[in-house]
Parts: structure tokens; C-alpha cells; sequence
């Protein structure tokens, strides 16, 4: 008795262990608030914004139309996490460069400072392709109502970030301006199984263009 | 035999000027480090505080615009609060921005220098920690009031 009841409780601590090893689901889960319309349930949608790129480029909603992207906050002097946040963004970027259905949205919450041109420098630095990596800057209030939109998560998950602007939080975001997955960007192994779920999310789009091709 | 032995004590000397130099080096350095692990432990654990500033400031920018019922002393408060917390974020973002970490300076600057750059940061930091601190304080009185209005 005495032998099963330890090794029911050496099982239950091992699980207990591995729960940041969970298995993916097939499909990810549409994160953030829902609302139930005429029995349809809306999900919440990142709403419209409009910021100016390294490259001066106008970059909307419109640029990442029929894409996913990843979003994250940043800032240049940020003497501390930004920089572990970055290293890691590059580890995603390192891994779908090139992948024409998936974008990096990266945005300053530092907008006096981060001006166009130091942007277009930080990029420069960073040797990343800009027409796939944006880095933009706009009117600060925007800035900060769309990081309050983008973390609106936080009202439905415990673990999301309570605040926006300074969480080191990646998000994916799909085509349909739903935050499908974040994980915290300071955090190597967060970040693998972030990009686990990215990978899930192309698969996903590659199954529904085939079905839309049929 | 007389030439290697002074050659041999010359060396020696060499070496412990060389490993005595290179010991206070590490201790200044040390010294310098733990000093901006203060200022940085300052700043670490003020700045997340930073995502509440902008989010009163958003909801009482949005309350001053919307609320047209809102009484004069109480509007003239909630404008002067989003100065604070404007202020106070730009205190943050702007010191950030001039900070310096002491590895940068060691190659033109005195460790006594250093050490004295360092001291005057860890005033600054305190105070940009302290106006966040307060305009969130304030901030808080602010949405009672504002709260107590809409009743």
C-alpha cells in the first residue's frame, strides 16, 4: 500500500513538473476577450492602427493582410529587458526568415527618442530585412492604446502580462487580427514553445489555403 | 650570473606590479558594478510601473473629453495629473536614455569619476522613482474622485 501510494505521489509530482511541457493542442486557441451576438461569438480583433516604419513606410493593419505576425514593445535606451527580448525576437526571426506568411511588428513605446532614422539605424544594426521586421513609432497615445489592445489578454488569462509596454511579451497575431499565442520574451524556453506555436499556426494557414484551393 | 639574477628580479617585480595593477582593477571594477546593480535594482522595480502611468493617463485624457459634466476643480485636477504622469514618464524614459553603464566609461574615466557618476545616477534614479511614485499616488485620489462623480 505504503509502495503505491509513493508511487502515485512520485507520478503526480513528475506531472506536476512537466506542466510546462504540455503537449500543443491541434489548433491554437483564439486568446482575449468574446462576445456572444446572435448567438455567433465574436472574438476580440486588434483594432485599426496606423504607425510610419524605419523605412517611413505607413505601416496598418493592411500590411500584414492574408499574414500572421509576432508584436512585441520596445525601446532603444531600455537598459534592461528590451535587450534579452530582442536577442530572443531574433531567435524567431533566425528561425521563419524568409517564411513570406509571417511579419515582425516591433513598437516603440519611446516614441521622442525613437525616431525614424534611429529606428532604421537600431535595424541596420540588428542586419535584419525590413520589409519583413518593421519597427515603428507614431503618437504616443496610439502607441499606448494599441499595446492596451494587443495585451487585452490579460483581462482572460492569469498567466498574461498586466502590463503592457514594459512585459517583454511576444504575441501572435493571425490574419484574422486574433492573438492566437504569447510567451514571455525574456524567456529562452518560453520562446521555443512560442515558436512551436507559430509553427502551428502556418500549418494552420497552409491547411485552410489548400481547402480554399479545392 | 649576476646579470640573470637581476634579470630575474626585474621580472619578478614586472609580474607583481603587473598582477598587483590588475587586482585593484578588478576590485574598482567590482565596486563600480555594485553600484549600478543599485541603480539598476532602483529602476527594475519602478519601471513596470510605467504601464499603469500611460494607462491613467489614457483614462483620464478619455474622462476629460468624454465627461463634459465633470466640475471645474476636479477637470482642473485630472489636466494637472496628466502633466504629473506625463512628466514623470518622460523622467523615466529620458533618464534611460542618458544612463550610462560603467563598462562604457572605463576606458576614458577614473574609477573615482566613475564611482562619482554612478553616485549622482542613483540620486537621479531615486527621484525619477519617487515622481513615478507619486503621480500614480495621486492618480489613484484622482479616479475616486472621478468614480465618486459618476455616481
Amino acid at each position: 500500500m505504503v509502495r503505491y501510494l509513493f508511487l502515485f505521489l512520485a507520478l503526480a509530482s513528475l506531472l506536476a513538473g512537466c506542466n510546462s511541457l504540455q503537449p500543443h493542442p491541434d489548433t491554437l486557441p483564439i486568446l482575449g476577450q468574446r462576445d456572444v451576438v446572435d448567438g455567433d461569438t465574436v472574438y476580440h480583433q486588434i483594432r485599426d492602427f496606423s504607425f510610419v516604419d524605419q523605412d517611413s513606410q505607413l505601416i496598418t493593419n493592411a500590411t500584414f493582410s492574408g499574414k500572421a505576425y509576432i508584436a512585441d514593445f520596445f525601446f532603444i535606451s531600455c537598459p534592461s529587458i528590451c535587450p534579452l527580448v530582442t536577442k530572443q525576437m531574433l531567435r524567431v526571426y533566425d528561425k521563419f526568415q524568409g517564411d513570406p506568411r509571417l511579419d515582425f511588428l516591433s513598437h516603440t513605446i519611446d516614441p521622442k527618442r525613437d525616431t525614424v532614422g534611429r529606428l532604421r539605424n537600431y535595424a541596420r544594426n540588428l542586419g535584419v530585412n525590413t520589409q519583413q521586421w518593421h519597427f515603428v513609432t507614431g503618437v504616443k497615445d496610439s502607441l499606448f492604446s494599441i499595446a492596451e489592445d494587443y495585451f487585452s489578454i490579460a483581462l482572460e488569462n492569469e498567466d498574461a502580462p498586466g502590463g503592457f509596454d514594459h512585459s517583454g511579451r511576444l504575441l501572435l497575431i493571425d490574419k484574422n487580427r486574433h492573438i492566437r499565442a504569447f510567451c514571455d520574451g525574456t524567456d529562452p524556453a518560453s520562446v521555443d514553445h512560442f515558436m512551436e506555436d507559430i509553427a502551428l499556426l502556418l500549418k494552420e494557414m497552409e491547411t485552410e489555403a489548400a481547402s480554399n484551393e479545392k | 650570473m649576476k646579470h640573470t639574477a637581476l634579470r630575474f628580479f626585474y621580472f619578478a617585480s614586472m609580474v607583481l606590479v603587473f598582477a598587483s595593477c590588475s587586482n585593484t582593477e578588478k576590485v574598482q571594477e567590482s565596486a563600480q558594478d555594485q553600484l549600478r546593480d543599485q541603480v539598476m535594482a532602483i529602476h527594475d522595480e519602478v519601471m513596470p510601473k510605467i504601464a499603469d502611468i500611460n494607462r491613467a493617463t489614457l483614462e483620464f485624457k478619455k474622462a476629460i473629453a468624454v465627461d463634459s459634466t465633470l466640475e471645474d476643480t476636479l477637470r482642473e485636477r485630472v489636466a494637472k495629473s496628466i502633466l504629473q504622469l506625463e512628466a514623470a514618464d518622460e523622467g523615466m524614459m529620458s533618464w534611460m536614455s542618458t544612463f550610462r553603464q560603467p563598462a562604457s566609461l572605463r576606458e576614458t574615466q577614473s574609477h573615482e569619476a566613475i564611482m562619482a557618476y554612478l553616485q549622482e545616477q542613483l540620486t537621479a534614479v531615486k527621484e525619477v522613482e519617487e515622481n513615478m511614485l507619486q503621480s500614480l499616488k495621486e492618480a489613484d485620489e484622482i479616479r475616486s474622485l472621478l468614480s465618486a462623480a459618476n455616481q
